[in-house]
């Protein structure tokens, strides 16, 4: 998560965006663009939605910008609403009635898979992440790579915390399993 | 329990964002940006300091605004009578058929002299004019009247007399004729000159 030093070193940019100075909002997308787009990417696991979310996520952080206390940093303010974003994407797409909940249907995990015999790589993680189910996918993204606890999560999701530890440890699952499969077949 | 996974992913945590947007995607942003931050910061209307503060940005905005709107139609009333000037003389050299709805009767004129022209062109160049002594002087003038000849033919295209200019360019091309007869007749003259006194030198 960020530093406090990292925190003041964009107060001064933030403040410049607030008065709509477009140097400065062009210096935070600079900043953040990449790093959102990839959260975006993990939730929605769709480039142009992914764009879309970008898109949208830094225009509404520039205009409700006003709102924006200082009491978290600018960074992790604006992954709520990149976050938030996706997840309304997810859920238009998928499933347009059914509550996040409902879809987080118990998918067949695959045989266990000895982790110790593992050999991880960046890259074949990635590529398991895009396989695994929107519901998996969506909170092992979180928890794994953006760095939620399972309450966070749980707020974020509007489920209840256990849900989140349970789906968590299944797409975990999943994962490895889809990573063994990978590496068997590669 | 230690989990590896968390580990090897947090230790490695830069790596997974191997994505990148598009490189244009900011120029729609703040292309959507356009109508300036400011106007949005009555999100927070909390003092009546912050609400005076807007007012005076939408006031000084609106002259901006004003500014702009009339600098860019001057702008593009200047860029269209420039553009339009600009084509006239382009459109006369690439698109000579238009002459002809214009004048046809020129055609008719063109065909007749310049004929005789050429005729009377090439009759002067049978004449060894070095030897004759004589310089081209007369095609100074000539190329003086081709260049006249041409302006009026531009002028064919704007003007509100065109029997006039007809006329003109009719008479320019007459008065080729008349120089290059003058020049042949010149040349006649130096030549039977020139012979009769080789005529004189042989019978003596």
């Amino acid at each position: 998560m960020e530093t406090l030093e990292y925190t003041d070193v964009n107060a001064h940019i933030v403040a410049r965006c607030k008065e709509g100075d477009r140097k400065a909002q062009y210096e935070l997308y600079k900043l953040y663009s990449k790093a959102m787009f990839n959260v975006s990417m993990r939730i929605t696991n769709d480039y142009t939605e992914a764009e879309d979310v970008l898109q949208e996520s830094f225009l509404s952080a520039f205009k409700e910008l006003g709102i924006f206390k200082g009491d978290s940093t600018f960074g992790s303010w604006l992954k709520r609403i990149v976050i938030n974003k996706s997840i309304t994407k997810v859920r238009s797409r998928r499933l347009q009635v059914v509550p996040m909940e409902d879809y987080m249907e118990v998918v067949d995990e695959g045989p266990e898979v000895d982790e110790e015999d593992m050999q991880y790589k960046v890259e074949s993680i990635r590529r398991a992440i895009q396989k695994l189910p929107d519901g998996y996918r969506v909170v092992l993204s979180l928890y794994l790579l953006e760095g939620y606890d399972h309450g966070e999560i749980a707020d974020i999701l509007s489920i209840s915390e256990a849900t989140s530890k349970s789906q968590y440890s299944r797409a975990r699952k999943k994962l490895l399993g889809l990573m063994a499969e990978e590496a068997f077949l590669a | 329990m230690k989990d590896r996974l968390e580990d090897f992913v947090k230790a490695h945590r830069d790596e997974f964002d191997s994505f990148a947007p598009r490189p244009d995607l900011w120029q729609e942003i703040a292309s959507e940006l356009e109508p300036g931050g400011q106007t949005t910061m009555h999100v927070e209307p909390e003092t009546g300091k912050e609400a005076t503060i807007i007012a005076l940005n939408w006031n000084v905005a609106w002259r901006y605004a004003a500014a702009v709107a009339m600098l860019v139609s001057v702008f593009l009333t200047a860029w269209y009578y420039g553009a339009n000037s600009a084509q006239a003389p382009q459109m006369a050299a690439t698109q000579p058929a238009s002459l002809e709805k214009i004048a046809p009767e020129l055609k008719q004129i063109e065909t007749q002299f310049v004929s005789v022209i050429e005729q009377k062109e090439s009759q002067l160049q049978a004449y060894d004019l070095k030897a004759l002594g004589m310089d081209k002087e007369w095609e100074q003038e000539a190329k003086a009247l081709d260049a006249s000849y041409n302006q009026l033919k531009q002028e064919l295209y704007t003007t509100p007399n065109k029997a006039e200019l007809i006329q003109a360019m009719s008479d320019n091309l007459k008065m080729r004729i008349a120089i290059l007869n003058r020049q042949l007749a010149i040349l006649e003259n130096i030549q039977t000159v020139k012979q009769q006194n080789t005529d004189e030198t042989t019978s003596i």
